[in-house]
């Protein structure tokens, strides 16, 4: 009897985790397809900079570019 | 003052321990989990650091993380918002990474550690910096750092002065370095992180005659910075990150285990040479800025010996200064240094001589393990070793050799080396196929007598950390076949008494034997992490055809 009840257990803890990912997997696409998909379109109307992080310019001198944010008192912080 | 320093959740996570102004211990958890490059919380590493410096956890008084998790959401979150909508495989993958641990950094910190304390977030690249220069000899010095990417920082320069350190200038991503060359990794069909080296080392067999081709994805300007020409990658678009119109400049890609061909090594040879002609570039550019004598690089690029050889012959530095774990693990200590240093004010610690961070292990404990395991073995006195290992060495024997603390970063540095005699013709092979299982075309390296360096090699430098490679006088290369890379080159650690006495004393007896003042090094492993504990150099002992085993005070035969 407890090696079935064990068994179910397994079995249901399982299953249990299989829902949670397909769950999450569906939740995160629909935050990528509707969430991402009209901040893109908001970027694309209206600014186009946050589109720029693959974008080459060859005129460009130097690709160094100032060092920002090193500052010491903003170690507590994560941005 | 205790200061706890951790890096983790990309690759070779780590952590470091400063207390009582000293750096106590540094220890990567791959030796620990034995996942090799784990990127997992290095909470056995933690636990280590503060076995080896007798505290608990509530005698730690700050916690330093090495790099601000936010910043790089915001990147990953703009290279998807580019790529919007052929990254959603990719944004599947790596989302639950990102919400389950990378976003809530210092609540993971909270519950594993089960202590609340502040975290300070010191930036990657700061980090990095830190590492390599508040442990350098200089009160002052030039800083280069270059690495595959931090936040959005994939190289940045400035200078260091006493305690304190700026950073001027740095290049964003995607123009990275290292990023090119672990695409570049991937695509010949080596493993990201791991095969960088390897793509290194087949560089030496080919031609460059690939440069034009990279000079097309290259754009590089006369101050080092360069700009990668996105239209050749795919970035967060599956499991390549090199796209068709790359495969239409250097043709297809090599799957893993397929025969290396002449293009595969031509391809290579390449890329080396175009990594050395832009690093070399970026430091002539920081001399030239800085006005500094001296130069501290650090950043997972400058794990490239090659490169970093052209960079001390070619540079206008007098001296340059490199942290052993050049990588993401250095970071971990590197952010610990720059608050106790440049943020407290601490005064400078003594420079690192030698990179012994790790855990020892008495000879009590070892000999009950021997015992234990019904081990044959003998008890020695440490000299009666050393005469006894360089009798067995200078007899062409391959001998295991466990003593003393674990070195911190990649390499071995004899006290869990693998050591062998450097001129037998027959022992690169020999090691490469029945002990370490790894590609014939890689070379191996040499632990050499300071004092003797000369004789044998052109140049005449100290490389405590075995990241420099010399040129073998060319009449000395039928000498030291074993050590001695195809392009007459050997990679190479000077040993002085100061640094590592009985290892000294080991490297003299076998000079006294056979006249070469140096013996072929390579790392106490097979394929998986270094060994850490007795048990697992037992084992690496036990399952390859390693002639004999030092082990603390004693000898172990086959
Ligand atoms: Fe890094």
């Amino acid at each position: 009897m407890r090696r079935y009840w064990d068994r179910f257990k397994w079995w249901s803890r399982r299953l249990g985790r299989s829902i949670q990912a397909v769950v999450i997997t569906v939740l995160l696409a629909l935050v990528y397809v509707i969430g991402l998909g009209l901040t893109r379109l908001g970027a694309e109307l209206f600014s186009r900079r946050y589109l720029k992080l693959y974008s080459m310019d060859r005129s460009k001198g130097s690709l160094w570019v100032d060092a920002e944010g090193y500052e010491a008192n903003r170690l507590d912080r994560q941005f | 003052m205790t200061i706890l320093g951790i890096s983790c959740y990309y690759h070779d996570s780590c952590a470091a321990l400063i207390h009582d102004g000293r750096v106590v211990a540094a220890a990567q958890e791959e030796r620990f989990n034995r996942d090799k490059y784990s990127p997992v919380f290095p909470i056995q590493a933690v636990n280590y650091c503060l076995q080896e410096a007798g505290l608990t956890i509530y005698d730690v008084d700050e916690i330093t993380f090495y790099e601000k998790m936010y910043l790089k959401f915001e990147r990953t979150v703009l290279s998807h918002l580019a790529g919007y909508p052929f990254t959603l495989r990719n944004f599947l993958d790596t989302m639950p990474l990102w919400l389950k641990d990378r976003l809530t950094v210092s609540a993971t910190i909270e519950d594993e550690l089960s202590i609340k304390r502040p975290v300070r977030y010191v930036k990657h690249h700061l980090s990095h910096a830190a590492s390599g220069f508040l442990l350098s000899p200089f009160e002052r010095a030039a800083i280069l750092t270059v690495d595959g990417v931090g936040e959005y920082a994939c190289a940045a320069y400035g200078s260091g002065s006493g305690t304190a350190i700026e950073l001027r200038k740095e290049m964003h991503y995607p123009h990275s370095l290292g990023l090119l060359y672990s695409i570049v990794t991937a695509y010949l069909g080596f493993r990201v992180f791991s095969g960088e080296g390897k793509v290194m080392a087949l560089a030496e067999y080919g031609e460059p005659s690939f440069l034009d081709e990279f000079r097309k994805i290259v754009h590089a300007r006369s101050d080092g910075s360069f700009e990668l020409d996105t239209s050749y990658f795919s970035f967060n678009r599956g499991d390549r990150m090199h796209n068709r119109r790359f495969e239409k400049l250097f043709g297809s890609p090599r799957p893993p285990g397929e025969e290396l061909n002449d293009r595969h090594r031509n391809i290579a040879a390449s890329l080396q040479r175009l990594t050395e002609i832009v690093l070399i570039d970026m430091v002539r550019h920081v001399a030239r800025e800085s006005g500094e004598k001296n130069l501290c690089l650090a950043g997972g690029v400058f794990l490239n010996v090659t490169a970093n050889s052209r960079i001390r012959e070619e540079s206008d530095f007098q001296e340059i200064f490199i942290q052993p774990a050049a990588g993401d693990a250095g970071a971990a200590l590197g952010a610990a240094l720059y608050l106790y240093h440049s943020v407290l004010g601490n005064p400078r610690m003594p420079s690192l001589k030698s990179c012994a961070l790790g855990a020892s292990f008495s000879d009590r404990a070892i000999q009950v393990l021997l015992r234990n395991r019904g081990v044959r073995f003998r008890a020695m006195e440490s000299d009666e070793l050393v005469a006894e290992a360089a009798d067995r060495l200078a007899a062409k024997q391959i001998v295991g050799w466990f003593r003393g603390r674990m070195e911190f970063g990649p390499r071995a540095l004899g006290n869990r080396s693998i050591l062998a005699h450097p001129g037998d013709p027959e022992m690169k092979d020999r090691l490469n196929l029945i002990i370490k299982h790894r590609e014939a075309f890689r070379p191996f390296g040499a632990s050499v007598l300071r004092e003797h360096m000369a004789e044998f090699f052109e140049q005449d430098w100290s490389s405590p950390f075995m990241l420099f490679i010399a040129r073998v006088h060319a009449a000395k290369i039928d000498a030291i076949p074993a050590v001695v890379h195809v392009n007459g080159s050997s990679r190479i650690q000077t040993v002085t008494s100061e640094e590592n006495g009985i290892y000294y004393d080991l490297i003299e007896a076998f000079r006294e034997r056979t006249g070469l003042p140096m013996l072929l090094n390579t790392s106490f492993n097979d394929s998986e992490p270094i060994v850490h504990t007795p048990e697992e150099a037992l084992r690496c002992f036990e399952d390859t055809d390693m002639d004999c085993l030092v082990i603390g005070g004693y000898l172990v035969e086959q």
